[in-house]
Parts: structure tokens; C-alpha cells; sequence
């Protein structure tokens, strides 16, 4: 068992110096112990409690009480407990008592016991004296006890010992929010229904219903089931007006209430709003309570509804003032429930009601304390949001007390967090989250952050500031940020904190180069002391440069085209000594004059998935060169120099090379897609403009696509999907050997539906290549061969069947010549049957005819056949050396 | 002069240190800083280490849980506190306070004076008095002799004429209350009569101004039911700075003073009238014990005039005090050194018992010292000698049973309040209450309130002896015999007169024994001490 003077005292001795009953009985103990009652003079205190000593850990008592006693010397007499219960202690020990035995201890956890039982007993009986009406709520029983010095026992103890004693405790009852329908209370201004419970057991009437905590009627359940049956039974009664009220009635409720939790509710509700009517204030509860068990509501509930619809009792206007003090509590208006109570006379004959009053009064009083308290040290503890909920709570029992608003007021909001710091441009970006609503408060100090708003430099200060930027900021210094969040401007949050050195970057870094040397120059700020530039070399070592005067250097002996990396970065003498800022890095190329690519290539290549160009050129040392593309009309100026804004404005467009790049340092090679034809030109960069160099026309025409050869009559069509863009295709082929070619424009094309090849046998290595016109330069892709196969070509045909009543069917097939010239022999083959006849001969000839095709339009066929039950076909056919062949229609054109 | 000899007053809230300096004057030593008064404050700084006076003072409020202050209210009771984990008893931490002064009275005189004379308030007991010399102990000082307050008090005003004064002296000190009337001149000083309170001090009105201003505040901020005077940093500033309102109201009819408790912060305005209003009832109790003096003072000398009505104790600076004693008692006090008196008188005691010229019974003195009579002393108003008569405060008496059925018994007092010592009470007859009875029990008690009471439970205990005897029948003689001395020693002789068997027991009153105390020196002397 541990002693701690410090939580005796907070926990024991200061709520016993503030506890009068308690320090009353405690002075009661120490006259017995002198009176020599004994160890029965402790039984009536919570002496464990006062002597801090563990029923479950009675292990070195004497140690124990010897510190006890040391702690109570010390605190003397503040709080004056303790010098009471030093008191009591001393007359323990003179008493004779063993408080240094554990036996002691366990007698005395017996004797506490039995005399709280009859002391509970004893304050149970009057409880039930001062309340007839055998109703009490859990709330209402709990501050009687503690009111009465049984606040530390468990409240289902206390329930048990009122129970025990015919008591009924029940929980506060809260009235549902529901809005109860005019229409629901007008049935049960009938003789016919006392309540609305009469009309959920329509046609019987309710006995012993309950309604407050569910419904019954009668020991059973009363549900939306009841409310359709009593619906059902109203219709089937002898009609009246009040049965049509009572179905109105029934009929909302079925409507309005989806489930038997919603029933309850608005029968509560209604009822209670019902019984308001006949349960008066100020009149005899137990007359009341019998009124309503003669309305078929149960005892219980109606001792219920009696307590809550009229607090006070049979007491007059002096009752009215208990039950004013009740409702000036509910509204929050404690001074006056206070100044109500002090006005009560005290031969009030209702002492029942005027002692519930005063005890709720008190409670609420000792609430508020206790959380104002709580407030306090939340507020000592700096823990904000947990006083804003104990000034929220206790502002919801005293509504009207001015000093708590302002109290809610002063609370600061939360502190800010997320504060960031960091530098760039030079000055200090701030940003942080707060509070919605609050004012951010922004000072600054050199050093650590300021420990309050008035410690530092102000910064910044708005509402819903989250951000701020600050340019006062010292160079050259830590500084220290803190940003504070306050509502009323006089009681601050805890800050965010955030530090940070601000060593502005050297700016204005330019560097100029020649071809072996670079010539840096930069800006400082005021408070810099040096630069230090440090040059990164090509072969990875480094140089560094001290610059302790100005802010130009010059880099010499550097090697042409050779890239260095130079950064800048500003000395400062800050609180801890020496420190450089973040660098400013520029990269440099020694360079010669900015000159044309010389010797500038270009070739079209094919590659995967198209064309391309590769381009070679000789490097020009120390600057990039690039190949931009052209339109095929552009002009370039070989060796002017452009920016590349306005070479982008002529239809220039920057080539990206593919990756993998060959070349040497004595030649580049680029390869790059490109399509089509172009004028490339190679540009030097510096910066954002350019040298031209010499321009070379090249790429590539696109090529077709989907070639295709096949033999068409006396003829071989040769067919592909042109390339986008103004092109000509050249045909190239061999006949018996010797090479032929033709060409063919679009629109020619388009008309011939190919390009035709006036011969067929012999034919062979037919190719078709782009050709790409530019004034009187032209450019041919790489022909595209395509394969040719001698199979006949294939015409389509449609069959049309029209039946007639008296004959039989007219067939007319129709043969789509698809550029085919000559004359063709077919034949119309009929056949009965699930199956399409395979060839001439598994059918009936109808006709043999010999049609002239050509491009003019279809052939057309037509013949009679006979009669023939469903199913048949219609077919044509043509010999196998006929140099088409006919495709097939679909089948429902064929099938009669 | 022979050895020096330093004179303490060992006050509840300020203690002060004289000696005789070579011009024969009783004078006051500064203290390291430059004050004649060390507040009687003791702070263990950290193990080993203690702090005391106006530094202890100041870091109390901030840590009011490592030290004490007012612990004379706790001399000659069982009151053990702990501090940094160490057992003092009130005897040790005033040794503490008597070892700080000597030693910077040593550092401020270049001496190495260890012999002193401590004072005690008149109305202290046997067992506070006992207490007092056992705190010179433990701080391994030779205390060479205990005196009263207002008899120091007195010796420093002068008791050198030949003409007879009666003096009154009413000293309200930082914690005790005391009155005296006593009869000087001609180097002599009789006590007549004493009264006083020993819970009634300047602390307490300092007590009354902290309710009355925390009152005030509690009114003021709002604070509802929520007391701060349970918070020991808000009470810690408020002792503080209360004693400092107490002395403006001297001066002034208003002044104010800070309060703050939690997020409540206010200037609290305090009158002149305000505060004597709240502490009117502390000086109407003093007035009444000044009346109960006089009465007892009147029923030894029936024509008893007090010629002078003297003021002393720093707390009966209070303008409050000299207008009550003027409107309600019809006397013109005059102030005197007020803290220092008592000091100075104190030395003046300790060098006269050093020269051997101090007699407190009636044993004569040496007409001088060989070498011719005893020369006059300019410390006791030109007389050569000095002799205190002094009176009991406190009525001693033996518990007694009317017959063996007696569980409760009474008292029988011996010597009574006002009473002069050395005094040899009258023998006391007394019987056995039983046959066979085979030891004689002898409980020895000291009036415990403000006046006497036979009844056991109002008298505090000193002592109990058991005196075994052969059986001895019922009723059976027995005698007691009761002396006590001028400091306080109380010596009993009991009797069989059937057998003549007897004993002697030397009353040792103390609530610490010898080694006890020896225990305490030894932990007083491992302790660094600084002021």
C-alpha cells in the first residue's frame, strides 16, 4: 500500500473540507471515540477512505499510518480536514483502536457495511414517505442519496434497496419529439374511448395498458398488427361518429407508423399530450394516479405519467413553486430555480416535492461547480478543448450565468499545427492549418520562437490565415516563428513552433562563357559575408572557389565543349558561426562562336511501324545542335541566327532523336521518325535561339497499305488503301519478263476502282510506290510489292423469289459485273429440299443463259419455275472454267 | 565579563540574536544579510543542504512542501514531519534556526560563541520549555539558562532603578500572546502574574487578512464555490504577500494586493477598517487575557498599580492593539524595540548567569568576586546584581482515584497557575484504594487550557511512575512530596509510610529522551546550513 501525500490530500482531504455533512461526521466520530463508543464510533465513516488505507492491500499498516501521520502534520491546518483528521487519528489511537492491524480493518469493513444497510434502510423509508406515489426515477433517487451521504454507493445497490422497499425506480421519462396530429386526440373525445389505447384494442377496451416504456394491453404486446385488426373491426362496427374517428384515427396511425418502435412513440406521445388534460398541477396525485387506472392504463404507468405531469403534488401554490423551480432547472435557468428555492416557506406542507426540488437544485448546483472545476483544471493543464467541453456542459445548466460565455470566449482555440518554414526567393514562406474562425497570430524572434505573442517581431495576423510570406526576416539569422491562434485577442493557443536559418540563395546567377573560360556572376544579399563556388568537373572531381569580395568570377583553363556545373552559395555569420545557404547552380560550357552544323546529311529510312530520316552533321564544340522539319515549302536561311519562338512559328517543328544514338565525336547520328517529305535544317542552340545551318530535303513518301492483285476478266486489278496526303502511286510489273509501270492519280483510281494491269497471263512482281511531288522535285517511297495470285474473281449475285396465286414462282437473279467485261454462262438450278443444291446437277435446270457483263450495270436474269412445296433452292452456277466465280447470296434469298 | 553568552529569541515567524558588546550594551547582530530579525523558515534545499531566514521564506511559496515555517506553534509535542525523506521533530528544525543564527552571529562578531540563553513565551509549559533547551542541544549549544519573553523584554527596557515599577507587558508575537505583570527595579524582576495564549499570534491575524482577501477575491472573480485557498502555490503567495498588506495597514488605509488562481487574476483592495473589522474579535481576546492577568495580579497584591503598560512583539505594532487597549482597558502602552527587546533582554539574562551574578531562587549571591563588590552593570541599569522571580504558568497536578471504581480519577493540583518557583508544595496524604495492592501509581499532569480543571481529559499528561510497594491493605498511607524549580524541573518523592519505602523521581517532561536527542544532534550536524 503506497502513500501519496499529495493525491490524499487533492482526493480526500480537500472534497472533506468542502463537504460539511462529511466533516459533521466526521466530528460526530471523534465526540464518541472521547466518549469511549469504541471502534462502533468509525462505523458511520468511510474510514478507508479518510485514512487512505486499501481493504485489498493491508500489508505494513504501522509504516502506513506512520506516514499518514507525518503528511498530516505537514499539511497542518490547511485544509482544515486535515487537522480533523489528524483529530480523528489521535483519538482512534488514544481509543485503544488497532488501526495498525489488518483484523481491525476487516471487523470494520463488516460494521461499515451493516451500518450503511441500515442507514440505506432507514433513508429508503423515508424516500418512500416522501414519495406516495412509489415512483421515482434512477435520477431522482441518485441525488436524494447523494444528497443524503450516499453518493458513493452503486447505483444498482440503491435501486435494489428502494425496489426491496416497494419503491419503483425507473428511468427518466423523456417525451418523444414526435408531433402528435390533432386528429389522433379527437377520437378519444367520444364516450366510446377513454385513451387512444381504447382504439388499438378496438372493439375491447384496454386494461392494465402500459404505453411508457412499450405497448401493451392486458399483458399483451400491442403492435402495428393491432392497429390494422382494430382498423379492420372499426369497419365491420355499426357506424358512428365515433367509430369514423376512430377510423381516421387508426388509419394515420397505419399510415404514420411503418413499425411498432414508431407506434410506441406516437402513442406516447399522444397520450401524454392526452393526459396532460387531466392530470393538473397542484392536484392530488394519488387521485390523479386512480383517474388514470380507471382510463385502463396500468398502475405503474400511470404513477409514471402522474409524477411527470405533476411534480409537485397536492400542495397549491407553494407546490407551483417546487415544480417552477423543476422547470427553471429544465430551462437552464439555475439562478433563478436558486432564488425560487430560497423563497420556499419552510412549513411548506409538501416537503416530499420541496425536498426533490431543492435536491435537484443542489445537484445541479454541485454539477456546475464540479465541472467548472473541471474547467479550471483543463485550463490549468492547458488542455483547451477538454474546458470548452465542461464550460459547454455547465453552460447548459445555467444558461443565463454571463460569466460563462465569456469564459467559453477566452478559450483559446487549438493550437495551430503544421507550421512550415521554408525559404525560397529569398524570403520565408510560412503555412500552417488552424482552427476554422480563428485569428492566426504570427511573431518572429531571432533565436528560438517567441514563447507568446507579445515575445517577438508580429509577423502576420488575420482570420483564417494559413499562410503567410515573410520578407523582414533577417538574413543571415535563425529565426525563430510562432504562430498563435486566439478568438477574443487576449487568451492565445499554445503555439506552433517553427525555426528555420535564413540563408537567402545567390540570385541573379549568370554565367558567360568563351571557349576555355566561364565567367560566373550573382547577386548576394546585404547580409552575406562571401560566396564559395564550388565547379563540378566532367571527370566528377570538384574546385573550389572562395569569393571573399564581390560577387564575379572567373573560371579559366576550363576545356572547350566540356559542361561544368557551378554552384553558388552565400557565406553568412549566424548565431552558430559560419554557414553557407542552399547553392544556385548553373551549368557552362566553354564555347567557341555559335556556328552553322557543318556538313549537314540527310537520309529517309524505313524503320518498324514507318519511315524515317537519318541525319549526320559535324558537332560544333560546345554548343547542342538540333535537326528541326519543315514544311516542303519553307526557306531556311543557312546561317542565320533565329529564335526558335519564330522557327516554331514557320511550321518548324524540334525533332526527337531515337534513342540508341551511333555517331562519333567528329560526326553526330541522328535517326528520327518521320513521315512524309521535309525540309531538315540543323540548328546550334544557345538558349533560346539558333543558328541555322545548311537545309536538305528529304524523307520518305508513305507507303500503301493492304496491296492486293487478283486477275479480273482479261485483266489484273491491282487494289491498296492510299497513304493520306497528295500522292501518285506508281504500278510497276513484269510481263513475260520485261519490266512495266504505269501510274495512277486518286480520282483515276477511285473511277477504275484499281489500277488495272491489261494483261494476265505472264504476269508478275506487280509493286506500287508513292510518288511525292514538290515543284519539280519528286520523291518516290520504296515500292511496295504486292503479291498477285491468279484466282478468278468472284461476282456477287442476288436471287429474288416472287410468288404468284395461280402460277408459279418468278425468279430473278441479278449478277453485280464489279468491273468484269465479257460474257458469262450461267445456269439456274431449282432443287426440293432441307439442303442447297452443291452443284448443277443436284437440281432442276430451269435455264442456261449466256449474259454479256460489263461496267455499264448488273445482268439480270429471270425464269419461271414450278410450283414446288416449301422448302426449295434457288441456285446459280457457272462452269468451272468460267473466269469468274459467283458468290452466293445469303440463304433466305435463295430458300422458297 | 567573563564568557560571552548570546541571547535568542526564538520567535514563531522572526527570530533575533544580541550579546553584551564591550560598552555593556545588550546589542543586536546582524544577521549574513544585514537584518536584525531571520525569519524562523527552514527549507531542506536537497538532501544535506538547508536553507533558513529570508531565502527559505522566499522559496517556500514556490515549494511550500519542502519546508516549514511557525513551527514554535509544534515545540514540546509529538509533531514529526518529513522532509526530503528524513524525520525531524519541531526540537530539530528549531535547532536548525538556533544553529543558523549563532553561526552567523560568529561569522558577523569574529567569536565563537557557543553559550546562549533562548527565550520561551511566559505561558509556555514544562514540556515546550523542556523542548526549547533540547533544540539548543541538538543544535550542540550550551544553553546556560531558559527565560521568559516578557521578562527579557523588561530587562532590556532597564530594571536598574532603585524605585519599584510595575510593569505590564503585553507581547504579541508571530505566534504566541503573552502577558506579564511583573514588579522591577533595583536589579530585580518578580513575576506576578502571567496569562497568555500560545495559538494566538501575528500568523494569526495574517490568517484572518488571507480569508478576508480570499473572500474578497473568490466574490470578485466569480469563482463560485470553487475555494483556492485549497491551492497551495495561491496560499503560498497570498502568506506572503498578506504580512507585507499587514504592515502597509499600518501605515496606510488601504492597499492592495494580487491574486491569482487559474485563469483568475485580480487586484484585491483591502482597508484599514476592513481588516480590523475581520480581526476585532483576535484583539478582544487578547484584551480578555490582559483582564484575567490583572485579576490574578490583584488577587496577590490587593493595591497592585501598573505603572508602565509596555508593547512588545513585532505584531502589537498594529495600530488596532493600542487603540483597543486604550478604549477598552483605559492604558497608554508604549512601544518599545517591538522584535528586538526581547533579544537584547535575553543576552542581558545570559551574561548576568555567564557572571554569575543572575540568582532565580533564593540562593544568595556572591557579594563579588574576591577582589571587591561586585561591580555595577551597565546592562542592568547600574545594578550589580540580578534576581528574577518567576512564577508557574501552568497549574501541575497528580491524577488521583476516589476508590478503585474509579476508572476516570481527577486531578489534585500542587502548584498553581501564578504560583512563584522554586516552590515546595505542602506534602500530600494520600491512601491506597485497595487490599494488596502492590504498587503505588504516580501520574503527574500540567494544566492543559486556559484555566484549571480536575477533570483528566483537560490536562495533558507529563508523566507516569509506578512505585512498587510490598501488598499493602486497603487505605494504606501514602505521602507525596512535590517540588518545582525556577526552570521548570519538577522533582516528586512518594512515600510508603507504612514501610517507609520511597522514591525520588526527577520529572523529565520532555517528549523527546536523551537519546532522542542525541540522534537528532548527530542528523543536525550532517546537514549544510545556508542562509
Amino acid at each position: 500500500m503506497t502513500f501519496d501525500p499529495k493525491a490524499y490530500k487533492k482526493d480526500v482531504l480537500v472534497p472533506l473540507a468542502k463537504d460539511q455533512a462529511a466533516s459533521a461526521a466526521v466530528d460526530t466520530a471523534i465526540r464518541a471515540l472521547s466518549q469511549g463508543k469504541g471502534a462502533a464510533a468509525l462505523a458511520g465513516l468511510d474510514s478507508t477512505a479518510l485514512f487512505a488505507v486499501d481493504p485489498a492491500d493491508l500489508g505494513d499498516l504501522p509504516s502506513h499510518f506512520k506516514q499518514l501521520g507525518l503528511a498530516l502534520n505537514k499539511f497542518g491546518t490547511m485544509p482544515p480536514s486535515a487537522d480533523k483528521v489528524r483529530r480523528l487519528l489521535q483519538a482512534s489511537q488514544s481509543a485503544g483502536l488497532t488501526l495498525e492491524e489488518p483484523s481491525f480493518w476487516h471487523q470494520q469493513s463488516a460494521d461499515r457495511a451493516h451500518a450503511q444497510a441500515a442507514q440505506l434502510d432507514g433513508f429508503v423509508e423515508n424516500l418512500k414517505t416522501e414519495n406516495p406515489l412509489g415512483v421515482l426515477t434512477t435520477e431522482q433517487l441518485g441525488r436524494a442519496a447523494a444528497a443524503a451521504g450516499f453518493g458513493n454507493i452503486p447505483a444498482q445497490t440503491l435501486n435494489s434497496a428502494a425496489e426491496a422497499k416497494g419503491l419503483m425506480v425507473t428511468h427518466e421519462l423523456t417525451m418523444p419529439s414526435s408531433t402528435v396530429p390533432p386528429v389522433l386526440l379527437k377520437a378519444t373525445g367520444h364516450a366510446e374511448f377513454r385513451t387512444l389505447l381504447d382504439l388499438l384494442t378496438f372493439p375491447d377496451l384496454a386494461a392494465d395498458a402500459t404505453f411508457i416504456d412499450g405497448l401493451t394491453s392486458s399483458g399483451r404486446p400491442l403492435t402495428v398488427g393491432d392497429v390494422a385488426s382494430a382498423l379492420g373491426q372499426s369497419e365491420r362496427a355499426r357506424d358512428s361518429s365515433a367509430v369514423q374517428d376512430a377510423q381516421k384515427t387508426l388509419g394515420l396511425l397505419k399510415k404514420q407508423c411503418q413499425d411498432d418502435t414508431a407506434l410506441h412513440q406516437l402513442v406516447l406521445a399522444t397520450v401524454m399530450k392526452h393526459l396532460a388534460g387531466h392530470v393538473k398541477p397542484g392536484g392530488s396525485r394519488l387521485q390523479q394516479r386512480d383517474a388514470l387506472v380507471g382510463m385502463g392504463i396500468g398502475r405503474a404507468d400511470a404513477a409514471r405519467a402522474v409524477a411527470f405531469l405533476n411534480p409537485s403534488g397536492a400542495a397549491g401554490v407553494r407546490s407551483a413553486a417546487s415544480l417552477q423551480i423543476s422547470e427553471a432547472l429544465s430551462a437552464g435557468k439555475l439562478a433563478e430555480a436558486r432564488r425560487l428555492a430560497d423563497s420556499l416557506s419552510e412549513d411548506d406542507d409538501d416537503r416530499a416535492e420541496r425536498t426533490s426540488s431543492l435536491a435537484r437544485l443542489t445537484a445541479a448546483e454541485s454539477q456546475k461547480a464540479t465541472l467548472l472545476s473541471a474547467y479550471r483544471t483543463a485550463w490549468e493543464a492547458r488542455d483547451f478543448p477538454e474546458a470548452e467541453r465542461a464550460l459547454n456542459a455547465a453552460i447548459r445548466i445555467d444558461t443565463e450565468d454571463p460569466s460563462l460565455p465569456q469564459k467559453l470566449e477566452e478559450i483559446p482555440p487549438a493550437r495551430p499545427g503544421a507550421l512550415q518554414a521554408d525559404i525560397r526567393g529569398g524570403v520565408v514562406h510560412l503555412s500552417w492549418s488552424a482552427v476554422p474562425g480563428a485569428t492566426s497570430v504570427v511573431v518572429r524572434s531571432e533565436g528560438t520562437a517567441p514563447v507568446s505573442p507579445g515575445a517577438g517581431i508580429p509577423v502576420g495576423r488575420g482570420q483564417d490565415l494559413l499562410q503567410l510570406v515573410d520578407d523582414g526576416a533577417p538574413a543571415g539569422r535563425h529565426v525563430g516563428y510562432s504562430v498563435f491562434t486566439t478568438r477574443d485577442g487576449r487568451t492565445f493557443s499554445d503555439p506552433a513552433t517553427a525555426q528555420i536559418a535564413v540563408l537567402p540563395v545567390p540570385s541573379a546567377l549568370v554565367a558567360t562563357t568563351d571557349s576555355s573560360q566561364v565567367e560566373l556572376s550573382w547577386q548576394l544579399s546585404p547580409r552575406a559575408l562571401a560566396a564559395e563556388v564550388v565547379q563540378q568537373n566532367s571527370d566528377g572531381t570538384t574546385t573550389t572557389h572562395p569569393v571573399a569580395n564581390g560577387s564575379v568570377l572567373t573560371v579559366k583553363g576550363l576545356s572547350l565543349g566540356v559542361k561544368y556545373v557551378f554552384d553558388v552559395r552565400a557565406i553568412y555569420l549566424t548565431q552558430q558561426g559560419r554557414e553557407a545557404s542552399q547553392p544556385a547552380r548553373i551549368e557552362a560550357t566553354p564555347r567557341g562562336e555559335l556556328a552553322p552544323a557543318p556538313d549537314f546529311s540527310v537520309q529517309s529510312v524505313t524503320m518498324d511501324g514507318g519511315s524515317g530520316v537519318k541525319a549526320s552533321w559535324h558537332p560544333v564544340a560546345g554548343y547542342e545542335v538540333e535537326v528541326w522539319a519543315f514544311p516542303r515549302d519553307y526557306r531556311a536561311l543557312s546561317g542565320s541566327i533565329e529564335p526558335l519562338a519564330a522557327l516554331r512559328a514557320r511550321g518548324g517543328v524540334r525533332l526527337t532523336p531515337l534513342v540508341g544514338q551511333t555517331g562519333s565525336a567528329e560526326r553526330a547520328v541522328r535517326t528520327y521518325r518521320a513521315e512524309g517529305i521535309s525540309v531538315y535544317v540543323p540548328v546550334t542552340l544557345d538558349g533560346e535561339r539558333g543558328r541555322l545551318g545548311e537545309p536538305v530535303v528529304s524523307g520518305a513518301a508513305p507507303n500503301i497499305r493492304d496491296g492486293v492483285a487478283e486477275r479480273f476478266g482479261n485483266a489484273v486489278k491491282v487494289s491498296w488503301v492510299w497513304p493520306t496526303g497528295d500522292y501518285l502511286m506508281e504500278v510497276s510489273w513484269k510481263k513475260d519478263g520485261a519490266p512495266r509501270s504505269g501510274r495512277i492519280t486518286p480520282a483515276k483510281y477511285r473511277a477504275g476502282g484499281g489500277f488495272m494491269i491489261p494483261a494476265v497471263e505472264g504476269v508478275g512482281e506487280i509493286a506500287v510506290a508513292t510518288i511525292a511531288k514538290a515543284s519539280d522535285d519528286e520523291w518516290a517511297s520504296a515500292p511496295v510489292p504486292i503479291p498477285y495470285t491468279t484466282a478468278r474473281p468472284a461476282l456477287e449475285y442476288a436471287v429474288a423469289i416472287k410468288k404468284s396465286l395461280f402460277a408459279g414462282p418468278t425468279v430473278t437473279a441479278t449478277i453485280d459485273p464489279r468491273g468484269f467485261s465479257g460474257v458469262l454462262d450461267v445456269t439456274l438450278v431449282v432443287a426440293s429440299g432441307a439442303l442447297m443444291p452443291a452443284t448443277a446437277r443436284s437440281g432442276d435446270v430451269i435455264a442456261r443463259q449466256s449474259l454479256a457483263l460489263d461496267a455499264d450495270g448488273p445482268a439480270v436474269l429471270r425464269a419461271s419455275i414450278p410450283k414446288l412445296r416449301s422448302p426449295y433452292w434457288v441456285r446459280l452456277f457457272v462452269e468451272d472454267t468460267a473466269p469468274v466465280v459467283l458468290l452466293d447470296p445469303p440463304t433466305s434469298q435463295m430458300k422458297g | 565579563m567573563s564568557d560571552a553568552v548570546y541571547g535568542i529569541d526564538l520567535g514563531t515567524t522572526y527570530s533575533a540574536i544580541a550579546k553584551i558588546n564591550d560598552l555593556d550594551q545588550a546589542e543586536i547582530i546582524l544577521n549574513t544579510e544585514g537584518e536584525n530579525t531571520t525569519p524562523s523558515v527552514v527549507y531542506f534545499e536537497e538532501s544535506g543542504n538547508v536553507v533558513i531566514g529570508k531565502q527559505a521564506k522566499q522559496v517556500l511559496v514556490a515549494d511550500p512542501d519542502s519546508g516549514i515555517a511557525l513551527i514554535k506553534r509544534h515545540m514540546g509535542t509529538d509533531y514529526p514531519l518529513e522532509f526530503r525523506g528524513q524525520q525531524y521533530t519541531p526540537e530539530s528544525i528549531s535547532a536548525l534556526i538556533l544553529k543558523e543564527l549563532v553561526n552567523a552571529a560568529n561569522i558577523e562578531t569574529g567569536g565563537d560563541v557557543q553559550k546562549t540563553v533562548v527565550t520561551v513565551p511566559a505561558y509556555f509549559g514544562i514540556q515546550e520549555r523542556e523542548a526549547t533547551k533540547q533544540a539548543g542541544e541538538i543544535a550542540g549549544l550550551d544553553v546556560v539558562g531558559i527565560v521568559t519573553e516578557p521578562v527579557a523584554a523588561a530587562l532590556s527596557i532597564g530594571i536598574g532603578s532603585t524605585e519599584q515599577q510595575t510593569l505590564f507587558i503585553y507581547d504579541l508575537g508571530g505566534g504566541t500572546f503573552d502577558t506579564t505583570i511583573m514588579r522591577v527595579g533595583g536589579g530585580k524582576v518578580e513575576v506576578v502574574a502571567v496569562d497568555g495564549n500560545r495559538e494566538l499570534g501575528g500568523a494569526d491575524w495574517d490568517q484572518a487578512l488571507i480569508d478576508l482577501i480570499s473572500e474578497k477575491f473568490i466574490d470578485q472573480a466569480g469563482l463560485g464555490d470553487d475555494d483556492p485557498r485549497y491551492d497551495e502555490h495561491y496560499l503560498s503567495e497570498l502568506r506572503r504577500d498578506a504580512e507585507n498588506l499587514k504592515q502597509s495597514l499600518t501605515r496606510r488605509e488601504k492597499a492592495t494586493v494580487r491574486c491569482r488562481y487559474d485563469a483568475a487574476d485580480e487586484q484585491i483592495e483591502v482597508s484599514r477598517g476592513d481588516f480590523e473589522e475581520a480581526t476585532r474579535h483576535l484583539v478582544d481576546q487578547t484584551i480578555e487575557i490582559c483582564k484575567r492577568a490583572t485579576a490574578l495580579a490583584e488577587k496577590k497584591y490587593a493595591d497592585l498599580a501598573v505603572d508602565k503598560f509596555l508593547l512588545v512583539g513585532g505584531s502589537s505594532r498594529m495600530p488596532m492593539v493600542s487603540a483597543a487597549l486604550k478604549d477598552q482597558l483605559g492604558l497608554d502602552p508604549i512601544p518599545t524595540d517591538y522584535d528586538l527587546a526581547v533579544a537584547k533582554g535575553a543576552a542581558i539574562y545570559g551574561q548576568t548567569a555567564v557572571d554569575e551574578v543572575l540568582s532565580t531562587d533564593d540562593s544568595e549571591l556572591p557579594a563579588g568576586d574576591g577582589a571587591g563588590p561586585a561591580a555595577p552593570k551597565y546592562y542592568l541599569g547600574g545594578a550589580s546584581n540580578l534576581e528574577v522571580r518567576n512564577v508557574i504558568s501552568k497549574a501541575l497536578g497528580i491524577k488521583f482515584v476516589r476508590d478503585a471504581e474509579d476508572e476516570i480519577g481527577y486531578i489534585e493540583f500542587i502548584a498553581r497557575s501564578n504560583d512563584p518557583v522554586p516552590m515546595t508544595a505542602e506534602p500530600i496524604n494520600a491512601s491506597t484504594v485497595a487490599d494488596n495492592q502492590t504498587s503505588i501509581a504516580l501520574e503527574i499532569y500540567e494544566q492543559s487550557g486556559e484555566r484549571e480543571s480536575e477533570v483528566p481529559a483537560d490536562n495533558r499528561e507529563l508523566k507516569s511512575v509506578s512505585l512498587s510497594v510490598p501488598a499493602l491493605p486497603k487505605d494504606s498511607p501514602v505521602r507525596i512530596e512535590f517540588e518545582a524549580t525556577s526552570e521548570g524541573l519538577v522533582r516528586c518523592k512518594i512515600t510508603d509510610v507504612t514501610s517507609g519505602r520511597s522514591d525520588e523521581i526527577e520529572v523529565q517532561t520532555s517528549v523527546m529522551s536523551a537519546e532522542d536527542v542525541a540522534s537528532a544532534k548527530s542528523q543536525i550536524s550532517g546537514l549544510t546550513l545556508r542562509s
